[in-house]
């Protein structure tokens, strides 16, 4: 692997500093609306679904409605943050801009840019869960801040992980058009299968099955539990580490898969 | 004389730009209706089973029953809003073929209305497939012919959101901020309807809000037509009138900024 | 007898662009004033931002001009009637080929844009591939096309109407040399057919060889115009001697132009001026061609 082919590790990593703040400049002029995007669309979900079935639905596993949501918007919104930026996003930058490439023709790999571009989702999904956090503090649902610092770490883990199966479809698509199949069978289904909006056990069991293959129901899950203090240490590394095997097999998908496309 | 004459050019010139995009749905069909519906089904499945395990009934009916027409007449909203933000800023000014096409006899309010017909066009099989899966496999449509009777109504709508979604497009100059139309307009109004809740138990500023979305007044036609509820005369023509106005005046609103601006 | 009626008459046609959300105007046409004549294949010559396609879309109605008059069959190009639209077509500099379409759907609708039933259209359609030797690539995607396909399949989308007068913005720009001559040899066909051209292009030896009357705009503004023979003559002297660095101290004193590397003399007789220069200069002597006209008119700046 060319990668590997650097001996000294800070020398390795270097490209990847360089692809970070590559994102960073390019986030100077979208940032506004990429917060607004981001603390808009699931404060929406959060309040229309949140307005009507509160009314409806007094508790949930013992916490009202609101409460019970917040934690899912958080996840959600993570998710189209990272999810889109890693498939349209990615798509743009590799196949249109073709700003991949011109990285390529230097000592940078794929490898670099892929992680230099994670940490940078890694970063920006911390800054967009605190604002999501305070925005629906003040709308009225009764979470632990202590608990939203602890759960950082599977903010990021989940934001990263999402961006590599972005990647899995960008390395996959043969046209932007192609992104409408991840909107129709990833982004829909983990929204809605992940326990995000809905408690998972109204379902019947197999699909609770099913859902254990989809990132977000472990990240929902995660933030859930320490967001509400439900959760113990062992449940929470428990689903990291379910996390952390979805994120290895779709980064080594995704390498693999856009080796293959920029290189033939 | 001059505006049979008008008229007589109107619609001789739609019909090349319809066969046109006839020649398009004719490849990617299947593919299209995958992707208009396959976000809506999972909406039905996962609310109607998901919420419809807690919530039993919703204004005298089945949950699941209280659900379809509000799914159904959603989809128009989204369908629309896509192809005419995305897809005309693509055909306008990506793929330049407004200017390819105003080089010809058509001029541009023919074009703008051939592309809301044809969107329009396209929602229904669409809306159709939902109906007979609600209604023969899931038989939550109680009224047949109120569901025969709801496909003009559902078409009159579409055509609405895509006026109004047109209005939208004149004013934008970058594609990336079509995503605020999607998150400020088409979503919310899809969570502040009534399709997932019954609106008169909601609270007062919730009521008058959701009474200034052109969805509620689709769903407050529609609903009463396919669950066979009681419709008076008054609300068909209110709800009729709202719609018509929108499709005329958004229409006519999109047809004199778009001229302004792509003659600039 | 009155002189007949001009395909095209611009009268102190201006066009200013203004940026949105404030920013300096720009004013890409000044007040320019030509006639295009019927059946004739007029030049309009420019450095890049001269004012050429805005006046080309200015013709199509794609763009509102600022000021002046521009008159097409003696009737406002602004106003045109249905019937007289479907006497124009237009090469757009850029391609704007529809992608969701097949080369041959492509024509089919945009004839059909024009009003021609698809009875009509079921055999012009082969005829104008055949023409633009694209038969074989009929039912290809347009971006399975190459570069001068795609331009060969917007040339021939612009003949799909029979128009009578073509307007053609840089055809060959960017082709290869033999795509470029089987270019020149339908406009030149057309031309023959009686139609009505007006062509953009960079290169002169194109403007030269197709043109019967030639307008130089630079900056908005007509800097000449007249026939390619009258041009050079009135500009330049019949013959340039391209002289390499260092110039001969004692050469007669005639209209130069230092380019860097080496100077370039004017002169109307050759042969006296080739006696002048030292046995071992080194020199290229050609006649004088529309480059040289261009060049003196518009400066040697750069655009852009
Ligand atoms: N849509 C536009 N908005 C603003 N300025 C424009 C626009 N189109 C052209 N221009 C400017 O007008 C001038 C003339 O452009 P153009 O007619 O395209 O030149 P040419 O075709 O001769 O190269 C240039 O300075 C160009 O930057
Ligand atoms: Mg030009």
């Amino acid at each position: 692997m060319p990668v590997l082919s650097h001996s000294a590790v800070p020398l390795m990593l270097r490209p990847a500093l360089v692809v970070f703040f590559r994102q960073l400049l390019c986030w100077r002029t979208m940032w506004r609306q990429y917060l607004i995007l981001r603390l808009v669309e699931p404060a929406i979900f959060f309040y229309g679904l949140g307005a009507g079935f509160a009314m409806l639905i007094p508790q949930i596993g013992g916490f009202d409605y609101k409460t019970f949501l917040l934690p899912g918007s958080i996840a959600m919104s993570l998710m189209f943050g990272s999810l889109i930026d890693g498939s349209y996003g990615a798509y743009v930058r590799i196949f249109m801009q073709r700003t991949w490439p011109s990285f390529l023709a230097t000592p940078t790999r794929i490898a670099h840019i892929m992680a230099g571009e994670m940490a940078f989702i890694g970063m920006r999904s911390v800054l967009s869960a605190t604002m999501l956090l305070l925005a629906g503090m003040m709308l009225g649902a009764k979470v632990s801040v202590l608990g939203f610092i602890l759960a950082l770490p599977v903010i990021v883990l989940l934001a990263i992980t999402l961006m590599a199966v972005g990647y899995v479809a960008t390395g996959l698509a043969r046209s932007i058009d192609d992104f409408d199949f991840v909107w129709a069978f990833v982004l829909t289904p983990m929204m809605v299968f992940s326990g995000a909006l809905v408690d998972l056990r109204v379902y019947p069991e197999p699909i609770q099955w099913l859902a254990q293959f989809l990132p977000l129901t472990h990240g929902v899950a995660a933030i859930r539990g320490l967001l509400l203090g439900t959760i113990g240490p062992l449940g929470v590394f428990g689903h990291m580490a379910a996390l952390l095997a979805i994120l290895a097999v779709c980064a080594t998908l995704a390498h693999h898969l856009l080796k293959q496309r920029l290189t033939d | 004389m001059t505006s049979v004459i008008y008229l007589r050019d109107f619609f001789a010139n739609i019909r090349p730009i319809l066969l046109r995009f006839g020649y398009e749905y004719r490849t990617v069909w299947k593919a299209q209706i995958v992707r208009d519906l396959i976000d809506r089904l999972l909406y039905l499945f996962a609310f109607g089973f998901g919420m419809g395990a807690l919530v039993t009934s919703m204004d005298g009916m089945p949950y699941l029953t209280f659900l379809v027409p509000g799914i159904a007449a959603s989809t128009g909203v989204f369908v629309m809003t896509m192809a005419m933000t995305y897809g005309v800023w693509e055909r306008s000014t990506s793929y330049k073929l407004y200017p390819a096409w105003l080089a010809t006899p058509v001029r541009l309010p023919q074009i703008l209305m051939a592309e809301l017909l044809y969107a329009t066009l396209r929602t229904l099989p669409s809306i159709l497939i939902l109906f007979l899966l609600a209604g023969f496999v899931l038989g939550a449509i109680p009224s047949f012919w109120g569901a025969v009777l709801a496909l003009p109504v559902l078409m009159l709508a579409n055509l609405a959101f895509g006026a109004i979604a047109m209005c939208f497009t004149v004013h934008i100059y970058r594609p990336l901020h079509f995503a605020y139309v999607n998150t400020l307009w088409a979503t919310p109004m899809f969570l502040f309807s009534g399709v997932f809740f019954d609106l008169s138990q909601a609270p007062a500023p919730l009521y008058w809000f959701s009474q200034a979305l052109p969805l509620t007044h689709v769903i407050s036609l529609v609903r009463p037509l396919l669950t066979g509820q009681e419709l008076t005369a008054l609300q068909v023509v209110t709800d009729l009138g709202v719609l018509l106005t929108l499709f005329i005046g958004g229409y006519a609103y999109a047809c004199w900024r778009f001229q302004k601006r792509l003659l600039d | 007898m009155t002189t007949p009626q001009p395909a095209i008459q611009a009268k102190g046609l201006t066009k200013t662009y203004k940026p949105r959300g404030g920013g300096p105007v720009v004013e890409a046409v000044k007040g320019i004033d030509f006639v295009v004549k019927k059946g004739t294949c007029t030049g309009l010559l420019g450095p890049n931002g001269a004012g050429k396609s805005t006046t080309m879309k200015m013709l199509m109605g794609l763009t509102q001009r600022s000021g002046g008059t521009l008159d097409i069959f003696g009737h406002d190009a602004a106003g045109l009637s249905r019937e007289e639209r479907t006497r124009i077509a237009l090469v757009p500099q850029d391609d704007n080929l529809d992608p969701d379409l097949t080369v041959s759907e492509n024509l089919m609708v945009y004839g059909m844009l024009f009003g021609i039933s698809r009875a009509v259209l079921k055999d012009r359609v082969p005829q104008i591939l055949q023409y633009m030797q694209l038969t074989e690539k009929a039912d290809a995607r347009v971006n399975q096309l190459s570069g001068g396909m795609k331009r060969r399949l917007t040339i021939g989308r612009a003949l799909v109407n029979d128009p009578d007068l073509l307007f053609l913005d840089e055809p060959t720009t960017g082709l290869d040399p033999q795509a470029r001559v089987m270019i020149w040899q339908r406009i030149l066909e057309l031309k023959k057919q009686g139609k009505t051209l007006l062509l953009t292009t960079h290169y002169m030896d194109e403007a030269q060889r197709l043109c019967d009357h030639i307008i130089m705009i630079d900056h908005g503004k007509v800097l000449d115009e007249g026939s390619p023979a009258q041009l050079i003559d009135k500009h330049v002297k019949k013959h340039v001697f391209d002289v390499t660095k260092p110039i001969p101290l004692d050469l007669p004193p005639v209209d130069s132009e230092d380019v860097g590397d080496s100077v370039l003399f004017y002169v109307e007789d050759g042969a006296t001026f080739r006696k002048k220069l030292p046995e071992d200069a080194t020199y290229l002597h050609r006649p004088a061609n529309m480059e040289d006209v261009f060049l003196r008119l518009t400066g040697r700046k750069l655009r852009d």
